[in-house]
């Protein structure tokens, strides 16, 4: 047979190109999809609630992947800057996944429990607010929009989360209750941003806001529970930069930075506690606000050990040891 | 050597030896006419009435 | 099967006989059609994405929901993918295919057709996109009602190539075609593969594969969507209209043989270059990376067809108005595949992947090997369409330096920009902590945005002055025998 026939046999030709694009999908995308490695599951990641859902969905829509990846590498830095890297597993209630391709904003897959839901209000209605040279979009308006619970059940059925309608009401009405409750933490903030009408309601904000504080929130209780109390690193004791001038100056400014926008102008109070004061949430010694502040604290309060550094954050607490003499 | 690396050596090897079939083939002298020969057929494409028959003159 | 041709010819009628005098095709009405609505779409599409750019510099200007970046940006990539681009290879494809295999296309009812549920099926789908109506994975955004009508366009396109194929009269099928028949092919089978959901209403539906499975059929999609849109087709007009536009015979036919098997036996391969050091299986992504490098090659080989096209004639680059887009458009697609393959080795990957080098190797391959390609050939076609030269071959000249330039100005600086925000993110002090915060990195981005804004702008202008000057191409010309034909016709109905 002549080789050369192929290019006078238009059907034959097609047939042959099948062929000839089917080598490379079977072996790197049909094959995998039935391997274990591209689905692992682990007891440690759930499902998504009604709500969460319901706000993926919302973050789907407003194509915030478009700037916004979910995918950590195993790079340094990275692992720096947002967290421990992502797990196969935890993408495994994801359809579709969401890992991004571009960061025209940070990574989000460590959001969760990284900041109070208040924070999240304030800056998803308006960030410039909270960062002059931010260039994310106002979301004001999720906040004036009922959210729309008539295919959340079956949403949940389709995407197999194991819970039926009955549970999703029950979420639902219960999310509510939470958020609506004017002794919320967040209930001020919460207020301020949404119009009256709407305050008794879920808003499409309170669910996005919800889904956000889920990302990556399974991974770091897991650890926590894992490493156990008293197996991180000991906390240093004694502060090097006592008293020093100039380490307070450089506090100043890594204060500006990474601490006004939860804390205030000069430690004022705002979502974070006020730090202007010789009273302290979670203790005033030298090795308390170290531990504080490389390690987080629950309830919003990021660890900032791997970005900022020990040298850093002792040059903070150098800085909000002077806030303190200033508030006497 | 492992039967993984031995695998990925044979398949690579293979895909190499196709290749170079490929060249081989098409790059035989005597096949030369009528491979190139649709290159210059394609620029006479807008002949006004084309010639029914013409087509099959080469083949 | 000869008689039956015969009998076709004879059997015109007088307009149409006095059509194909014209040098164009048997159906220039559908050619001239597409090319149109691509031009349509292609301005359509840029206007969003300079609105885009600025918005990367102006923030204020997400005035509504509608217009807010994430809803607009998939737009903008739809828009041109898949309004101008496809427009644009339907446009070439009839005509190539009518040229090529010197017959009438198969079923010029369902070409008309199909032109007209394209450009239905674009319209609906920038609206439901501006709706927020978006399965979320990339540029297979498009909600499953429309993912249905986009296979029925695309049935629509293969049953006319086949059919025109099977028919033809041209023993030997010229390289053109086998790329559109690998285009038919493959877009078929990675856009249907990877848009397979479940719906739980009219405008919502869940993709069937999850978590890591879900990101490596995205981007074995994402990536072949490109080889299949952006590449395959493209080379298919690069390999008809550089030597219809020069008369030089293509430097060698049997090199593009090589090429073309290797580069579609090869693309498939490297979709999860896109998923470096992510949760997906690392053996997938080295088997990536290699096929990505192993792609020069096979690229590169019609890079050199190219070049060889044109030895000893090179002087026509200066007297031939059409031969440097070609040049210059094969030029880029030349960098651009020397650039993914080394965007995809992991240490590079780690750097580059995510920042704004990404977007800035995305674009030198649209607005320079793609736009360069397309426009070029529109020239070529309409002009002989339409009996008459391009409407002013000094409209098309500053066209040109206008996109050229533009282009540059607006890839270059991505590039520069991408290598500073890595460099950022990567910076750590001596004791492992990071040198700058997040926002640092992106008030850094702030002078190469707005540069990148200006170079949109320029290569805006540049199509602004194509889209005229095609527009006054597209016109008949009074007293030639395409205004007689189209008088006859009028006079006929």
């Amino acid at each position: 047979m002549n080789v050369n026939s192929l290019y006078e046999k238009p059907v034959l030709f097609a047939l042959a190109a099948v062929v000839v694009i089917s080598v490379g999908t079977l072996v790197t995308t049909f094959i995998p999809l039935f391997l274990p490695s591209t689905q692992p599951v682990s007891p440690l990641f759930t499902p998504y609630t009604a709500v969460e859902t319901e706000g993926r969905d919302i973050y789907i829509r407003e194509g915030c992947n478009n700037c916004h990846t979910q995918t950590v590498r195993p790079l340094r830095a990275e692992v720096a800057r947002y967290g421990d890297y992502s797990r196969a597993e935890e993408s495994a209630w994801d359809r579709p996944f969401l890992w991004g391709s571009r960061r025209t904003g940070p990574d989000l897959a460590r959001v969760g429990g990284k900041y109070p839901d208040a924070w999240h209000y304030r800056h998803m209605a308006n960030p410039q607010a909270m960062f002059g040279k931010s260039n994310m979009p106002a979301y004001a308006w999720l906040a004036k929009a009922k959210l729309d619970t008539s295919l959340t059940a079956r949403k949940v059925k389709v995407l197999g989360f194991g819970y039926d309608e009955a549970e999703v009401a029950r979420q639902l009405a219960a999310f509510r209750r939470t958020v609506t409750a004017p002794t919320w933490p967040s209930a001020q903030e919460r207020s301020r941003v949404t119009p009256a009408a709407l305050r008794g309601e879920l808003t499409e904000l309170d669910a996005l806001v919800a889904y956000l504080q889920k990302l990556g929130r399974d991974l770091m209780a897991a650890q926590r529970a894992a490493a156990g109390p008293g197996t991180a690193e000991a906390a240093e004791k004694k502060n090097p930069y006592a008293g020093n001038r100039t380490a307070g100056e450089e506090g100043e400014k890594i204060f500006e930075e990474n601490c006004k926008v939860c804390h205030g102008e000069k430690g004022a109070g705002g979502f974070g506690p006020k730090l202007a004061t010789t009273k302290h949430k979670f203790g005033g010694t030298d090795a308390d606000l170290f531990t504080t502040v490389s390690g987080g604290r629950p309830g919003g309060m990021p660890s900032f050990l791997q970005p900022l550094g020990k040298d850093r954050i002792w040059k903070v607490i150098t800085y909000i040891r002077r806030l303190e003499s200033e508030s006497r | 050597m492992t039967p993984r690396a031995l695998a990925y050596l044979i398949f690579t090897l293979l895909l190499a030896g196709i290749f170079a079939g490929i060249i081989a083939y098409y790059f035989n002298r005597k096949r030369y006419d009528r491979v190139e020969a649709p290159k210059h057929r394609m620029l006479a494409d807008d002949d006004p009435l084309p010639d029914p028959t013409g087509s099959r003159r080469e083949g | 099967m000869a008689n039956e041709s015969e009998k076709m010819y004879t059997g015109d009628n007088i307009v149409q006989r006095e059509m194909r005098m014209t040098n164009g095709t048997r159906n220039d009405s559908i050619v001239r059609g597409f090319a149109l609505s691509s031009v349509f779409w292609l301005l359509i599409g840029l206007v969003i994405g300079l609105w885009l750019a600025a918005e990367m510099v102006y923030p204020s200007l997400n005035l509504a929901p509608w217009l807010a970046f994430g809803r607009l940006r998939v737009v903008h990539t739809n828009g041109l993918v898949y309004g101008f681009t496809l427009a644009g290879i339907f446009a070439c494809s009839f005509y190539m295919l009518e040229k090529l295999t010197r017959t009438p296309l198969a079923f010029p009812g369902l070409a008309k057709a199909q032109l007209w549920l394209f450009n239905i099926a674009i319209a609906l789908a920038a609206l439901s996109l501006f709706a927020g109506m978006n399965t979320s994975k990339e540029y297979a955004e498009l909600e499953w009602p429309l993912d249905i009508v986009v296979v029925v366009l695309w049935v629509m396109f293969a049953v006319n190539v086949m059919g025109t194929l099977v028919k033809r009269r041209e023993k030997q099928m010229y390289v053109s075609l086998w790329f559109l028949v690998a285009c038919v092919v493959t877009v078929a089978v990675v856009y249907i593969l990877n848009n397979l959901a479940i719906p739980v209403s009219l405008t919502k539906s869940y993709s069937v594969y999850a978590g890591v499975n879900d990101a490596n059929v995205q981007w074995w999609f994402g990536h072949n969507a490109v080889a299949s849109v952006f590449t395959f087709p493209i080379l298919a007009m690069f390999y008809y209209f550089l030597p219809k536009s020069t008369g030089l015979p293509i430097y060698s036919h049997r090199l593009s043989i090589i090429a073309f098997w290797s580069l579609v036996f090869g693309y498939l391969w490297t979709g999860a270059h896109h998923l470096m050091l992510t949760p997906v299986p690392e053996w997938i992504q080295t088997v990536a990376l290699a096929f990505s490098l192993f792609l020069i090659a096979p690229s590169w080989a019609s890079v050199v067809n190219g070049f060889y096209t044109m030895n000893g004639n090179w002087d026509k680059m200066k007297s031939n108005y059409l031969v440097k887009f070609f040049i210059l458009g094969i030029t880029f697609y030349g960098l651009q595949t020397i650039q993914g393959p080394t965007q995809a080795i992991r240490a590079l990957s780690a750097h580059l992947h995510y920042t704004e080098y990404i977007p800035g190797h995305v674009h030198m391959g649209t607005m320079g090997w793609v736009t360069m390609i397309i426009t070029a050939s529109m020239y070529f076609m309409m002009a002989k369409i339409s009996g008459r030269e391009v409407h002013s071959v000094k409209l098309a000249n500053i066209h040109f330096w206008l996109i050229l330039v533009g282009q540059l100005l607006f890839t270059v600086t991505l590039w520069i920009a991408g290598i500073v925000q890595g460099a950022m993110w990567k910076a750590v002090n001596p004791d492992g902590s990071l040198k700058y915060t997040f926002l640092d990195s992106v008030a850094a981005m702030y002078p190469f945005w707005t540069v990148r804004l200006v170079g949109g702008l320029l290569y805006f202008a540049g199509i602004a002055v194509f889209a005229y000057n095609l527009y006054m191409t597209s016109r008949p010309k009074p007293g030639t025998k395409w205004s007689a034909a189209a008088a006859a016709r009028s006079q006929a109905a």
